[in-house]
């Protein structure tokens, strides 16, 4: 019963913030300096068709009732968060045969798959190294490890990227450059998208495995006569493999963040790129469908890791 | 028995140093002892100056414009004339690349000084007030810090025009949720203690026990998250300039220096490698500094 309220209360909180979201991001391009009109379609017809002034503030006030843009502010954002939350965003500015629900269609499989390859790989090989890195403290693994993922870390993941790519693909060939047609094009992107998350995870897990192996229950598994692995897979390992949940939801948020940039190194048609070519052409109605779908990603996403959360740890499951 | 007379018997206590004695006196002290321990963080604090040195004067260093151009010499490598080769319009990699991180910096330092404003006038009132106040701004927060805000920073520059201070205001205005938390856990732990008592029985304003009793006791920790901020703030600028959103041409930003270098990879390599490296040199010196930081105003943090 706790449970379903949990979800119920945060899925209020979800769908408040997406509004929040919607709002700001319609008011922020209402108060922007010169519309999607007058930057392109106004400049390049009239000069190639050399139309009248009445004829362009006819073709303006078409433009403006189709997008309904001659509505009050409010009325705007009303529509919109209503078309939102059915799914349902009419054409885009820059497109207007095509509706933004199909393109996001197409896209979408594509980003929840370079995301979630990447937070398995950063989980997957994120989580041994901090534990060998914990386990042989001070010495040269440690230190390895950990400067490698100091750097993972500290250098964003298109210089990265860069570097891959020459690597593998310019010098030795293995794997393409650009594109999404199959699994050895996903390598290099999720390799380089999963890496920061990768250090991150592996930082945290050594941190919080140390910190583990000091408790008073550690020092009692061994007084009890426990082996050296016994007590660090047993006891240890449980207690401090929870903790990373709880990292796993900023992760989340970075992890988007740096889609944005692989999926334009690597010409990857997702929804990073989807909102890069909208912020670019200005692109408004593209530009808030791709901001909302992407928040409502990373939201969804951290409920998710917020109720594995609450599952592992059974502090919370007693309540 | 053996084991219960050890645990009874009285530790020998050693006489404190005459440096442990000064280190209890004074919190910044102690703080720049464990500091200078630290040889990665003192390095890069050295080759910090030296960047800021370097980003103050860089218009009378710089070997030329950033803008200026020599068509003879496009593409050359580096050389006597251009040390570290000139890009495809012929301008100076040297003088661009000191350029970027005179803006990067200014970004840095800007950026973070505006997320110090907001980030501890909202986290002080929610930490002070408590209560229906408290609430709400931790709501902004929690959402903010669970949401990609980099998406953000590119509509407020979209929206706002590409140029340096809309790019200053885009990242502080965005960014400030991290600090307000901390700044309010810190507060509400303090703002029950027994000298933030007595201030109050004297007739302390709140405004006034704020600035003079709490805020004084987290400047440690706000520090050291802002010396985080600053590498963060840089990667936010340089990753929009990388996309192409960020500050206009001519103007040069790693990113965008980066996201040429790319392009002529294969032909030019000088022009990919030098901003890349310098790029990650100075993202890490920035973070092994903030590292540094927190090891000395936190020494339970070192693991």
């Amino acid at each position: 019963m706790n449970l379903i309220i949990f979800i119920l209360k945060r899925i209020g909180t979800i769908v408040i913030s997406l509004v929040c979201i919607i709002a700001i991001t319609y008011i922020l391009m209402w108060l922007a300096p010169g519309n999607f009109f007058d930057i392109q379609r106004f400049s390049t017809a009239a000069q190639s068709s050399q139309l009248t002034a009445e004829q362009v503030a006819i073709l303006q006030r078409k433009f403006e009732e189709k997008y309904g843009l001659n509505q009050p502010l409010w009325k705007q954002i009303l529509r919109f968060t209503f078309d939102a939350f059915r799914f349902k965003f009419g054409p885009s500015f820059s497109n207007p045969v095509r509706t933004i629900e199909s393109m996001i269609a197409e896209r979408f499989p594509v980003s929840l798959t370079l995301t979630l390859l990447s937070i398995s790989f950063a989980l997957i090989v994120g989580i041994p190294l901090g534990i060998i890195a914990a386990l042989k403290r001070n010495t040269w693994i440690d230190y390895f490890t950990m400067g490698l993922s100091m750097f993972g870390q500290v250098i964003p993941s298109f210089v990265i990227a860069v570097f891959f790519v020459f690597i593998f693909s310019v010098q030795f060939r293995l794997l393409p450059t650009t594109g999404w047609d199959g699994p050895r094009y996903m390598v290099l992107p999720v390799l380089t998208l999963g890496l920061m998350t990768m250090s991150g995870i592996a930082r945290f897990m050594r941190a919080s495995l140390l910190d583990s192996l000091r408790q008073d229950y550690i020092r009692t598994a061994y007084a009890k006569g426990g082996t050296d692995r016994a007590v660090i897979f047993g006891h240890a390992l449980k207690n401090s493999l929870i903790p990373i949940a709880t990292i796993l939801g900023p992760q989340i948020a970075y992890l988007l963040v740096g889609a944005v940039f692989i999926e334009y190194l690597f010409r990857i048609p997702g929804m990073g790129q989807l909102f890069v070519n909208a912020a670019g052409a200005r692109d408004y109605p593209l530009l808030v469908t791709s901001t909302y779908v992407l928040s409502l990603m990373v939201m969804i996403m951290n409920l998710i890791v917020d109720l594995i959360y609450m599952f592992l740890d059974p502090r919370n499951r007693v309540k | 028995m053996n084991f219960l007379k050890n645990l009874f018997k009285k530790r020998d206590i050693k006489p404190l140093t005459e440096e442990e004695l000064l280190m209890r006196q004074n919190y910044w002290f102690a703080a720049w002892q464990r500091f200078k321990k630290n040889r990665m963080a003192v390095i890069s604090l050295y080759f910090i100056i030296l960047l800021l040195l370097l980003a103050i004067f860089t218009p009378l260093i710089a070997p030329y414009h950033y803008a200026e151009q020599h068509y003879e010499y496009a593409f050359s490598r580096p050389n006597s004339k251009f040390w570290f080769g000139a890009d495809d319009n012929g301008r100076d990699l040297l003088s661009r690349l000191m350029y970027a991180s005179r803006n990067a910096i200014t970004v840095g330092l800007g950026s973070q000084f505006l997320v110090l404003i907001i980030g501890v006038i909202l986290g002080s009132i929610a930490g002070f007030r408590g209560g229906r106040t408290d609430m709400i701004i931790m709501r902004v927060v929690d959402v903010m810090l669970s949401f990609p805000t980099f998406l953000f920073n590119i509509i407020l520059v979209t929206v706002l025009g590409r140029g340096l201070l809309t790019i200053i205001l885009a990242i502080g205005v965005v960014n400030w949720a991290g600090l307000a938390r901390l700044v309010r856990g810190q507060i509400m732990v303090l703002k029950n203690a027994d000298f933030v008592e007595a201030a109050r029985a004297i007739g302390a304003k709140d405004s006034h026990i704020i600035r003079k009793y709490l805020l004084p006791n987290t400047l440690g920790p706000i520090i050291v998250s802002m010396a985080f901020g600053i590498p963060g703030a840089i990667w936010i600028e340089s990753g929009m300039s990388f996309l192409g959103m960020g500050l206009p041409p001519p103007m040069p930003s790693w990113g965008d220096l980066i996201g040429q270098g790319v392009a002529k990879f294969l032909g030019y390599p000088h022009l990919l490698i030098w901003p890349a490296l310098s790029f990650a040199l100075v993202l890490l010196a920035f973070t092994f500094f903030a590292d540094g930081l927190q090891d000395a105003f936190n020494p339970k943090s070192e693991v």
